[in-house]
């Protein structure tokens, strides 16, 4: 079963950052303080379905689907 | 060389943070509103400086750098910035470094703090909306901080100014070097990791960086922050239901637009009307006043109603970037790019760029200025060539004289007007030339590197009012001094064309004129209207506007309308004046209807037709809605680009543009 990503959260969930599958993407996230093993909350899904937004720690973070689909769960 | 430098130019310190932790405040706070915007060598990335003398009579350059995450750079704006950190002989390399660390989201902040702390550069920490962080039931210990970080640590809050002279204080005492890294051994090496990006294992080094300076991190804040668990919804969450709501969301959306436009447009409308009044006052008072002559004329026909050109744009960009401060400061600007970016993105745009084109429905000027928002270099770019294409007020009087002349007066279901149909078709037009030639554009320029689009959205805030009128003043002052100069010119250049003929012609054709006049007993007023034509059609203006006949005679135009053409460049609806002027409307002229039957009236001298039937008027219309036809526009391209070749071919592109649609129209038409 493939692992389950940001992109398939639903909004108000929360879920642990397994590993990020885009190396620039991944640190730029880590930068933001995305890291592995942190907890992401699904704050909010923009009304046409991109960008999402995510709680990470004390920041609302905005990346887009395709971005959000490389954010691997555990 | 270096040592020449430091001796002459004042020290430079340099305020760093990321974006949205209220450094242009602080920034502000320390040093008035005696800040200039510059641009980095050789880009359009722009920063903010102004000079700042310290308490011990030091003086110094404060630069506000523009707000990043990290120093490693994710765009090439971003790397203008690191670089200036980074590289000891970049012109800006500062002496000592301001961090700015925003206590709500310390644990981030102080990521970016942490890395500048190890390239060795003398800093002082700041510690900045703290009072948001309470309000979060999250306290902060100063003290700790300074001792473990090792670095003198300030609390500031930029809205009721406390912490200031603790600041001052700091910025002039003398810092004790720092023991080593926080996760590097030396300076050198930290740089050089960061600096060299072919490095092999580069990316492995930094990823683990990112990983180690997180767990330091996370135990440092642990240690300096107490945090004390708030049951209630936070107000963002609470807002962002309803803000972010997808009927609700886009209603309030489109509720702030309308707002917007409705400013620009409307409530700026009594500050330029007395603006206009007051030098149209001036400029008669002074021809009645001096003796007649050139001097006279450039005073009161050139140079007054250029400076009034400059002016007349004050209130709408003041307005303008009020509003626009406002909804950054609250955070509510984020939230629109975030509803928008789907659908502006398919166009080569950012959600950014939702606001300026929207505000080019009044005004270019402000409009453009406005796209400063726009983080992303060809973003801005695309916006910025395409805004003029929004139908701005100015094009609304020519419009309606036009319409009134080629569409007759029909109502549908007895309320839906034909003429306010056409109207409307020249918006929606305007709109879709915008977002087409922007999908075209974003064909064109490459993306320069690969960006990821990531956005924070703040929380939210009570905006600061003094914020929000600094950067209505700064706006406003910045357009006067820079795109004023041009303008100017540009003004005084049209008025040398109107006033000036070849050799003794304009006094020839008026003396004929009047002569002419006296036979057929005119009026004193309707001699001087005759008089007024006679001499603007042997002018070097009129003499241009022959000249250039040749060229838009495929699109029915004849040289009285070139005339207007050319005069239109000092604003577009100089066209109504310049037709009334050329019709022998005469000065006391206020009246469109009697514009519109004169010109219903005339005939074209060559083919005996009527020089504005609908062929005529539709294609005219084309051509103002499409031609970049605006010497204030042009002069903020230039500015805002800080290039003549971007801001030339946009005026190149879009009259060819113009030119071949209106071709299109009058060939169908006629």
């Amino acid at each position: 079963m493939p692992m389950r990503s940001i992109a398939d959260m639903k909004p108000g969930e929360t879920a642990i950052v397994h590993h990020i599958a885009d190396d620039d993407l991944g640190q730029k996230l880590m930068e933001m303080g995305c890291l592995p093993g942190c907890q992401v909350r699904l704050a909010t899904i923009a009304p046409l379905g991109c960008p999402i937004c995510v709680q990470i720690d004390r920041s609302l973070l905005t990346i887009r689907r395709e971005a959000a689909a490389q954010v691997k769960l555990a | 060389m270096a040592d020449s430098r430091a001796v002459l130019t004042p020290k430079i310190l340099a305020l760093v943070g990321n974006p949205n932790t209220g450094k242009s405040s602080v920034f502000n706070l320390l040093t008035g509103l005696r800040q200039k915007v510059g641009n980095f060598p050789g880009v359009t990335v722009e920063h903010h400086d102004a000079p700042l003398t310290l308490p011990n009579g030091t003086r110094c350059t404060l630069i506000d750098l523009p707000g990043i995450y990290s120093l490693v750079a994710r765009s090439p704006d971003e790397a203008v910035v690191t670089d200036v950190l980074l590289n000891l002989d970049h012109p800006l390399h500062p002496s000592r470094v301001v961090l700015l660390a925003d206590a709500s989201n310390l644990k981030r902040n102080l990521y970016l703090a942490s890395q500048i702390l190890e390239l060795g550069i003398e800093a002082i920490l700041v510690i900045s909306l703290q009072d948001m962080a309470e309000s979060h039931g999250v306290f902060t210990r100063i003290d700790q901080l300074a001792q473990e970080l090792g670095v003198p640590t300030v609390a500031v809050n930029a809205r009721t100014g406390s912490g200031k002279e603790a600041l001052l204080e700091a910025l002039q005492a003398p810092i004790s070097p720092r023991s080593p890294g926080f996760i590097h051994q030396s300076a050198q090496d930290y740089t050089a990791l960061l600096i060299d990006k072919d490095r092999p294992g580069r990316k492995e080094a930094l990823a683990q960086d990112t990983v180690t300076r997180y767990q330091k991190l996370e135990a440092l804040v642990g240690r300096a922050q107490i945090e004390q668990p708030t049951l209630q919804k936070s107000i963002t969450q609470r807002l962002d239901k309803v803000l972010l709501h997808p009927l609700w969301g886009y209603l309030i959306f489109l509720g702030v637009l309308f707002v917007i436009f409705q400013a620009v447009f409307a409530l700026a409308a009594y500050p330029m009307d007395a603006i206009d009044g007051a030098l149209t006052w001036a400029g008669q008072s002074l021809k009645q006043n001096l003796p007649q002559g050139w001097l006279t004329s450039l005073v009161a026909e050139g140079l007054l109603p250029g400076i009034g050109g400059i002016l007349v744009f004050v209130p709408q960009i003041a307005i303008l970037f009020g509003i626009v401060a406002f909804l950054e400061d609250s955070g509510y600007m984020a939230r629109v790019i975030f509803m928008a970016d789907k659908i502006m993105r398919r166009f080569g745009l950012s959600g950014r760029s939702v606001v300026p084109l929207f505000s080019g429905l009044a005004c270019a000027v402000p409009a453009i200025m406005a796209c400063r928002t726009i983080e992303n270099r060809r973003e801005r770019l695309i916006t910025i060539l395409v805004t003029p294409f929004m139908s701005c007020s100015a094009r609304l009087p020519v419009f309606t004289v036009l319409t009134a002349l080629a569409v007759p007066q029909v109502y549908y279901l007895g309320f839906i007007s034909l003429q306010g149909l056409v109207l409307f078709a020249m918006y929606a037009t305007g709109t879709a030339f915008a977002l087409g030639s922007a999908w075209v554009l974003k064909k064109l320029v490459a993306p320069q590197g690969r960006t990821i689009f990531m956005l924070e959205l703040p929380w939210f805030k009570a905006p600061r009012w003094q914020a929000v009128a600094a950067e209505a003043y700064l706006k406003s002052r910045t357009f006067v001094l820079d795109a004023g100069k041009v303008i100017l010119f540009i003004s005084l250049i049209l008025w040398f064309l109107a006033s000036f003929g070849p050799g003794q012609a304009l006094q020839k054709a008026e003396t004929s004129a009047r002569i002419s006049a006296l036979a057929q007993k005119a009026t004193p007023d309707q001699t001087d209207a005759l008089a007024a034509t006679a001499r603007l059609e042997v002018s070097y203006a009129g003499l241009l506007g022959k000249a250039i006949e040749p060229a838009i005679r495929p699109l029915g135009f004849d040289w009285r309308i070139g005339i207007s053409l050319i005069a239109s460049f000092a604003a577009r609806e100089v066209f109504v004046g310049t037709m009334a002027t050329i019709h022998s409307l005469g000065q006391g002229f206020n009246d469109t209807s009697s514009l519109i039957a004169r010109l219903r009236a005339a005939k074209d001298p060559i083919t005996g037709l009527p020089s504005y039937r609908p062929a005529v008027a539709f294609s005219l219309m084309v051509f103002y809605l499409l031609a970049m036809q605006c010497m204030s526009t042009f002069a903020i391209v230039r500015r805002e680009l800080n290039s003549w070749s971007w801001a030339i071919g946009q005026l190149v592109g879009m009259t060819t543009l113009a030119w071949l649609c209106s071709w299109a129209v009058f060939t169908i038409l006629n």
